[in-house]
């Protein structure tokens, strides 16, 4: 209705609205996460360091019972897979044990992707951290030490692996395999560049003492030279290890895998767990008792009853000691051992208790069947002992089991060094009946003087008595297979395993006619099904 | 803050202002200047304007004046002394001046009439233009009102037809012909930062206007939506009070959310249940991609704009109240199985014994649901003068659930003041302000794991309500045992069943053992002022604030039921949680005609920013146990309270243009383009910013000269292109690999540590996941091709419009190979299609009296996932009973129903027959033959409104429904004994005696038939929404008491539905975008008989 006026305060108006427009920035779109940091600014102080190298120790500790020893020995000759009934723990740990698994078994798949964890996680700290302190030089080296072990086992177990050496982006996801040869020489690289760097057992800082020493190293490196059938190299590294003076036989065999030898003389690398978490019962988290893995593999609850036996209530019973394993300590004449690993139905029942299925546990007058998977044997190196947990009630003890995973005992180094002194070229058969037979003096058993194929014989079965449940066999088994086919020792320990499982019923065996170990398969595992599907670049092994 | 304070002073005081000419004084000083400059002196330094026809030639003579302290009286007397002109100084400082003869008060009368039928208009508004001076006509549409003068200008305005203005000259008599608004071609729409006309509007935007919400009975604004426009889907999640509706704008966009965008009066609300319904004046959806351009990154789910009402410019001040009264009640109990069929059903199935005690035959939907009484009280203000107005309201809403007791309820308290005012002619200024609390208490429903509505389905009809006798044994031995059992108000214990275990059991238990509270206080509005430095040009400044306040309050009390429901120790919990969010909109609108050319152009600019804080704490237990003790500071401490407490920041800016041209309304275009930055919670900074373009033409045929006149008046095809993106699912950095030193595993978070001594565990810190710095925009991209029609002299209108909306990149989570190490965030892996057709048909017309209308819309939906990634092709939705019950798949609906496809049943022993996943029949399936068995999502939706209107009196029928969708019944559990289960599984049951039988036989061994699609049922419906009949009372009888309108109505809503469904209610939503479909026991949506009341004075 009226012209316009006061131009001039239109125009400051509009000046104003312009500076408005164009006054906002990115800087303004731009802010960090509350309560989160971000990779690409971690890793810098020592503090920040040693975190990330703990994740990378993490990953082992969490993996150890699911994967490590649940896998390992479900693969072997040592074990039965059994439960409360066929199918109970999953199915998974039966195809494993009868060899009838497939791409798609999840165990397999979890124990792949475990290691690959612990290198993505030991590659961020090498690769982040500048070793500018004594620290930083420690958890570089270890994460170095980790990342070579890892890659230890996928190359024994898979063959050619992808060589995942620093953090994959999306563009980099289609890895191919890299040839063995190639994963082989970064294993030696790391191990002997960790090796550089870290002080001797006794000597590292607090915080680093339990973690990887010089001599851990050591033997993990010899550990990659033997299954590389590079005896020389191994003995000269094992020698100096056995004679640093740093480590020993532990005196009493039965109490190796207990807690009142955890970081003792035997002691080369454990995986360690505390009983201060006070899980709620039922529940034990990573810090305590290799997860759930000691429920897992005790006497099962509903079966068992033994009150001379101090273990905790509940157990399941997914691996049981298998038949041979009695026969070959007994063939042996190896008292100690038998005694300190396994126990008998009649051993069990001279205790007072049973191992069968009567409705009544307390009246053992009545006989019933044993669990399925289970010939009537009770194994003792992994179990659920009260003493060894903490909290007021059975069940909180088994929560907070304080055992620690024996990852590398003296007694294997031992071992791993008379098998290299007795193959290498020269042989030294001396050196290795002398490492062989300090082993055997500790469980009251008389000195092998045998030497040559004799001698590698009699090392073969004193890792399998030494070592038993503790998730060498299988990798022992496939080493010593070789390219000897039908007289390979996997094959000869496992082509009928699986054929004929106890099923706790006396005469009563389950048919898996398909089971056993097969040639020209099953020297390696396979690629899981999902790794196929996502990576393009990747190929199966043969057989799958 | 300080510059809302201003204006609302500003404004406040220039309405109130009077006796300003007996004050203001004026001190002039002017050489040989013109009348007319003198006059422009007085206002630029007064409130003052002036009214004058510009060819009075007194207007341009000149004077020269120097006068000091003078009232506006004597400087106008002298300017005009002597000249043949007057001036009269009205009580809005509005000055007219007039040749002398023509100033005078006098009266002027005459009749209104409709155009069409010649009857007169009853309730027509007439008003003296910038004055207070109004009038309504009477029963014949006859008036007559004082004008103040021939300058005078008389405005006549009824709802749904088009106002008229007739400056009054010498006439004195003046008589109206008024027409229907569906008439006019100036009907604008909300477009989006601006307006258009109706007519020139090339996207597919759906209307809802003022009349259709008039005599709405709903008490949420979103059930406004709902059946009223075609492609618009509103999901009754509960039919609790206060519950959620989900809206789906054409289709369902996403794996996750795909609600639209509300924005209220151009600022965008998080939620539109704050508003009163009588607040909205007018409802706009944004459909189709060109439309929602505008709002770039927000729009692809589409965009809802509400525009609340407010006081006219020049009408005089009203006064209205409503008062609404009703009571609800259940709508169909369910046939579920009574205490015989019971019996019989889980004894033939050997999970009851033949000795159960059958004294007892509950039912417990009569047990738990009663009629329950709504109230709602609406008052409001507004006035208007000729340079500004305002509306005040405020609503208080009472809705008590129908579950009995005070633990269903619902309270909302509104308060609404909206304003605007003109400055001066070149500044308009204004305000939007709803201020909204609501106060709810719910119960549990919607769960397989026991809530009450499912328990009252799923209880056994063996169990008491209350133990009025002597206990049972059991009972008593749990009293014994210090057990804390439930009591009822006269002190009876609550009845323990001894058939069922675990988590269902009686509802009266589920309703008291949880005692949850949730309170909301919301603030939101804004202030703008629109300048208007040049012809055409207006610059709009508009700053948006809410703020919102929620509390959540739970006391858990001490109470036995069962071994799997009771609590040892009260709790109580209290969490807040604060928000603040500001939008800050700029834009510029430049509008110009040349010839026939007409354009627009628009620029613009807006940031906006969402802070939020929460605060949590737990603590157990009470000092004592009841409800005079359920605050934090009245318990004991213990070392298992615990307090947390985050704050976020949330942040984006967007640059957007339109551009609309037109040539003589005939050809018509639109193009925009938005930019969308998103801040780093969102996108990561190299992938942040999106552009998001549109297209759309139109061709208005009825305007070219070769088309020939006939009963197709308007004729307009139009044709729509655009991308829009999502903001939904993406936030709290989903792209970045963040350190934690936690994990999730088997047993739940953990910390990552590891021991380093027997005592010592060292801290762990790793990356929770990759990154994927790439992550992008979730965009759709929609094409859409409309006609509308009217005809019959607009009586009838009618438009088609069809859609095809591809929405890409769907967020989900990624899958990098097991190499890498680490787990993936998110990745943009999916496409959904939606596309349909929408048909919208009006027809209105009076025969006589008797005047009707009818409003009937129909959408086809065909929804489609079109692509997955490879590597993760199907993901796995909602659960029922630990079996997955939804998926999202390539090649189908999203989150289909997944189950075992049944073949029928074996008449030899009465077990379910199924197909394997090769198609072959069998009686065993493994989770590997589970399959599509059939989607949630209607193909079809239609609604209609029926109104007729008879003198005083008016009817109103409102139908819904929709076809072509499945419910899943989801209230089963086979891993527990003896849940009560529907009818529909016992009547026609396989026995010895009915071997053809569609239900398989009584059974507990078989789980694999409970996720078949046997549970499946048709959920396709029609229900009579409502039903109301009103009567407004004639003016005369009003008049008495002075007001303008009086309407009293009863009104019946959800009267029937008309369903196969056997359970309660078809219309089966969820809050979960995943759960679509699956009825675990939803509340139903109830029927209510309301009886209410407006006046305006």
């Amino acid at each position: 209705m009226k012209a316009i006026s006061n131009k001039s305060n239109k125009i400051k108006i509009l000046l104003f609205l312009l500076l408005v427009f164009f006054g906002c920035t990115e800087d303004w779109l731009t802010y960090e996460k509350r309560g989160s940091q971000i990779s690409d600014t971690f890793y810098k102080t020592d503090v920040q360091a040693f975190e990330g190298l703990m994740a990378a120790f993490d990953d082992w500790q969490s993996n150890i019972g699911f994967n490590y020893y649940y896998i390992l020995d479900g693969l072997s000759d040592e074990s039965y897979a059994g439960g409360g009934s066929r199918g109970d723990n999953g199915g998974i740990l039966e195809e494993l044990n009868e060899y009838r698994f497939t791409v798609y078994n999840t165990g397999i798949q979890g124990f792949y992707s475990w290691l690959y964890t612990c290198i993505y996680r030991a590659n961020l700290v090498i690769d982040r951290v500048t070793p500018d302190t004594d620290n930083k030089k420690l958890d570089v080296a270890m994460s170095k030490a980790l990342r070579a072990y890892s890659y230890f086992y996928l190359v024994n177990m898979w063959g050619d692996v992808p060589l995942v050496l620093h953090e994959l982006s999306a563009t980099e996801y289609d890895q191919p395999r890299t040839p063995k040869a190639d994963v082989w020489a970064q294993i030696e690289k790391d191990f002997t560049e960790a090796i550089a760097d870290l002080p001797t057992r006794g000597n590292l800082p607090a915080d680093f003492a339990n973690l990887i020493s010089k001599g851990a190293a050591q033997s993990m490196l010899g550990k990659a030279y033997l299954f590389q059938n590079k005896f020389a190299e191994a003995a000269d590294i094992f020698e100096q290890v056995i004679t640093s003076g740093d480590y020993d036989l532990y005196p009493d065999y039965s109490k190796v895998l207990r807690r009142e030898s955890e970081y003792g003389v035997e002691s080369v690398w454990e995986v360690p767990f505390v009983t201060t978490q006070n899980y709620a019962p039922g529940f034990p988290g990573n810090e305590s008792g290799m997860g759930v893995f000691l429920v897992f593999v005790s006497p099962r609850e509903t079966q068992f009853y033994c009150p001379a036996l101090p273990i905790g209530p509940t157990g399941w019973c997914f691996l049981n000691p298998h038949k041979s394993m009695w026969d070959a300590y007994i063939d042996a004449g190896d008292v100690v051992r038998r005694q300190a690993n396994l126990l008998s139905k009649a051993e069990v029942r001279h205790l007072g208790g049973k191992l069968e299925f009567p409705l009544n546990l307390a009246d053992t007058s009545v006989i019933g069947p044993t669990p399925y998977g289970n010939d009537g044997y009770v194994q003792m190196r992994y179990i659920n002992w009260n003493s060894e947990g903490d909290g007021a009630f059975n069940w909180a003890q088994l929560a907070n089991n304080g055992t620690n995973a024996r990852m590398i005992r003296f007694a294997d180094v031992l071992l791993m060094a008379a098998e290299a002194n007795n193959r290498k070229s020269p042989a030294d058969d001396a050196k290795a009946r002398t490492y062989l037979n300090r082993v055997r003096t500790r469980v009251s058993l008389p000195d092998v003087t045998s030497s040559g194929d004799e001698l590698f014989a009699a090392i073969k079965l004193e890792r399998k008595l030494e070592l038993y449940f503790e998730g060498t066999r299988y990798m022992d088994l496939q080493r010593w297979q070789g390219n000897l086919g039908e007289n390979g020792d996997a094959y000869l320990a496992l082509k009928d395993q699986g054929k004929s499982v106890p099923s706790g019923i006396p005469g009563e065996p389950i048919p898996q006619p398909d089971a056993g170990y097969k040639l020209n398969k099953n020297e390696l595992l396979p690629i899981p099904t999902y790794e196929m599907q996502v990576n393009s670049a990747m190929t199966q092994n043969p057989g799958y | 803050m300080k510059l809302t304070t201003v204006l609302l002073i500003v404004c406040t005081f220039q309405i109130a202002a009077n006796g300003y000419s007996q004050t203001k004084k004026f001190d002039l000083s002017l050489t040989d200047v013109t009348v007319k400059e003198v006059l422009k002196n007085i206002e630029s330094q007064s409130d003052f304007r002036f009214f004058y026809n510009d060819e009075l030639s007194e207007i341009n003579r000149h004077v020269t004046i120097d006068q000091k302290g003078m009232l506006i009286d004597d400087l106008l007397a002298g300017l005009f002394k002597h000249t043949g002109v007057t001036f009269k100084v009205l009580d809005n400082n509005l000055i007219v001046i007039s040749p002398e003869d023509l100033v005078q008060q006098r009266k002027v009368a005459g009749k209104v009439i409709d155009s069409e039928s010649k009857e007169p208009l009853t309730g027509v508004t007439v008003q003296v233009e910038g004055t207070s001076l109004g009038i309504t006509t009477d029963a014949e549409g006859k008036y007559e009102i004082d004008v103040p003068g021939a300058q005078s200008v008389l405005i006549f305005s009824f709802v749904g037809y088009v106002t008229q203005k007739i400056p009054v000259g010498t006439r004195t008599i003046i008589d109206v012909t008024l027409t229907l608004t569906t008439k006019a071609l100036e009907e604008v729409v909300v477009i989006g930062y601006g307006v258009q006309k109706k007519s020139v509007v090339t996207g597919a935007i759906s209307s809802i206007k003022s009349e259709d919400l008039k005599n709405s009975s709903v008490v949420r604004a979103e059930q406004v939506l709902q059946g009223k426009t075609s492609g618009v889907q509103v999901i009754q999640n509960s039919g609790a009070p206060g519950a959620d509706l989900n809206v789906r704008i054409r289709g369902y966009g996403s794996n996750k959310s795909s609600e639209p965008i509300y924005i209220v009066d151009g600022t965008k609300v998080f939620s539109i249940s704050t508003l009163d319904p009588n607040d909205i004046k007018d409802i706009e959806i944004l459909k189709d991609a060109a439309s929602a351009a505008i709002y770039g990154a927000e729009g692809a789910n589409g965009v809802v704009l509400i525009t609340t009402k407010g006081g006219v410019i020049g009408q005089k001040g009203q006064l209205t109240y409503e008062y609404q009264h009703s009571f609800q009640a259940l709508a169909k109990k369910i046939n579920v199985l009574d205490g015989n069929e019971y019996y019989n059903y889980f004894t033939e199935a050997g999970g009851l014994s033949t000795s159960v005690d059958r004294t007892f035959n509950t039912d417990w939907q009569s047990q738990i649901f009663v009629t329950s009484p709504t109230d709602k009280h609406y008052l409001s203000f507004t006035d208007g003068n000729d340079r500004g107005s305002f509306l005040l309201s405020m609503s208080y809403l009472n809705q008590d659930g129908i579950v009995k007791g005070p633990q269903d309820k619902y309270q909302r308290y509104t308060f609404m003041f909206n304003s605007e005012y003109k400055l001066n002619n070149w500044i308009k200024v204004g305000h939007n302000l709803s201020v909204t609390r609501t106060d709810l208490r719910a119960v549990s429903e919607s769960s397989e794991y026991g809530s009450v509505i499912s328990d009252a389905l799923m209880c056994d009809p063996l169990t008491p309500v209350t133990y009025t006798g002597t206990l049972p044994d059991e009972v008593q031995t749990l009293l014994t045992l210090d057990k804390t059992l439930l009591k009822d108000s006269k002190g009876n214990y609550y009845g323990i069943s001894s058939n069922i275990n675990g988590e269902v059991g009686n509802p009266f238990i589920a309703r008291d053992r949880m005692q949850a509270s949730t309170q909301n206080n919301s603030i939101f509005g804004n202030v703008f002022a629109d300048i208007t430095p040049l012809k055409g040009l207006t610059i709009t400044t508009r700053l948006g604030l809410t703020l919102g306040f929620s509390d959540y309050h739970l006391y858990n009390p001490v109470y036995y039921y069962n071994a799997s429901q009771n609590n040892t120790s009260s709790s109580v919990t209290e969490t807040m949680n604060l928000m603040t969010f500001w939008q800050w909109d700029n834009y510029l609108t430049y509008t110009r005609s040349f010839g026939k050319h007409n354009a627009t152009l628009l620029l613009g600019f807006t940031p906006n920013e969402i802070k939020t804080k929460n605060l949590s704490g737990n603590s157990s237990p009470l000092l004592v146990d009841n409800n005079m003790f359920d605050d934090l500071s009245y318990t004991v401490a213990n070392p298992t309270d615990n307090v947390s407490g985050a704050r976020t920041i949330t942040r984006k800016l967007s640059y957007f243009g339109r551009f609309n041209y037109d040539f003589a309304g005939k050809y018509l275009f639109q193009a925009s383009l938005r930019r969308d930055g998103a801040g780093t919670d969102i996108l990561d900074k190299s992938h942040r910013w999106g552009i998001f373009p549109a297209f759309s033409a139109g061709w208005v045929i009825s305007q070219e000269n070769f088309y020939p006149k006939n009963v197709v008046s308007f004729l307009k095809l139009r044709a729509s292109w655009g991308q829009n993106g999502s903001l939904s699912n993406l936030g709290n950095y989903p792209y970045a690999s963040l350190l934690a030193s936690s994990m999730s595993t088997f047993f739940g978070t953990s910390a990552i540590a590891y021991p380093i001594s027997e005592v010592a565990l060292a801290t762990g810190t790793m990356p929770t996941t990759l990154s994927n710095p790439s992550l992008g925009w979730e965009t759709s991209e929609q094409t859409d091709i409309g006609l509308e029609v009217r005809a019959f002299k607009d009586k009838l209108t009618f438009s088609v419009d069809y859609y095809n909306k591809m929405t890409k990149g769907l967020i989900t989570t990624g899958t990098p190979p097991l190499i890498a190490g680490n787990t993936a965030t998110s990745i943009n892996a999916g496409n959904v299609q939606n596309r349909g057709l929408e048909f919208e048909l009006g027809y209105r017309d009076r025969a006589g009296e008797l005047t009707y209308n009818i409003n009937a819309n129909l959408a086809t939906l065909h929804n489609e996932v079109t692509y997955m990634n490879p590597n993760n092709p199907r993901l796995s939705g909602a659960s029922v009973n630990l079996f997955t019950a939804t998926m999202f798949e390539k090649g189908y609906p999203i989150w289909y129903f997944f189950g075992y496809k049944t073949y029928g049943i074996n008449p030899k022993n009465g077990n379910m027959i199924y197909y394997n996943a090769a198609g072959d029949t069998t009686s065993l399936v493994t989770s590997t033959d589970g399959q599509y068995i059939g989607s949630g999502i209607p193909k079809i939706t239609f609604g209609a409104t029926i109104g007729l209107a008879y003198k005083g009196f008016d009817f109103r029928a409102f139908l819904q429904g929709q076809t072509g969708n499945k419910v899943m019944v989801g209230m089963i559990r086979t891993d527990r004994l003896n849940y009560n289960i529907l009818d529909a599984f016992y009547e026609d049951r396989w026995t010895e005696t009915n071997i053809n039988a569609l239900m398989p036989k009584a059974d507990n061994s078989d789980a694999n038939k409970w996720h078949s699609d046997m549970m499946l049922f048709n959920a396709s419906f029609v229900k009579v929404r409502q039903l109301q009949l009103g009567y407004t009372l004639p003016k005369s009888v009003i008049g008495r008491i002075k007001a303008s309108n009086l309407r009293v109505y009863l009104s019946v809503d959800n009267a029937f539905t008309f369903t196969k469904y056997p359970g309660m209610d078809p219309e089966v939503g969820s809050s979960a975008v995943n759960s679509i479909g699956i009825d675990r026991g939803m509340y139903p949506i109830c029927r209510t008989v309301l009886l209410g009341g407006s006046i305006t004075f």
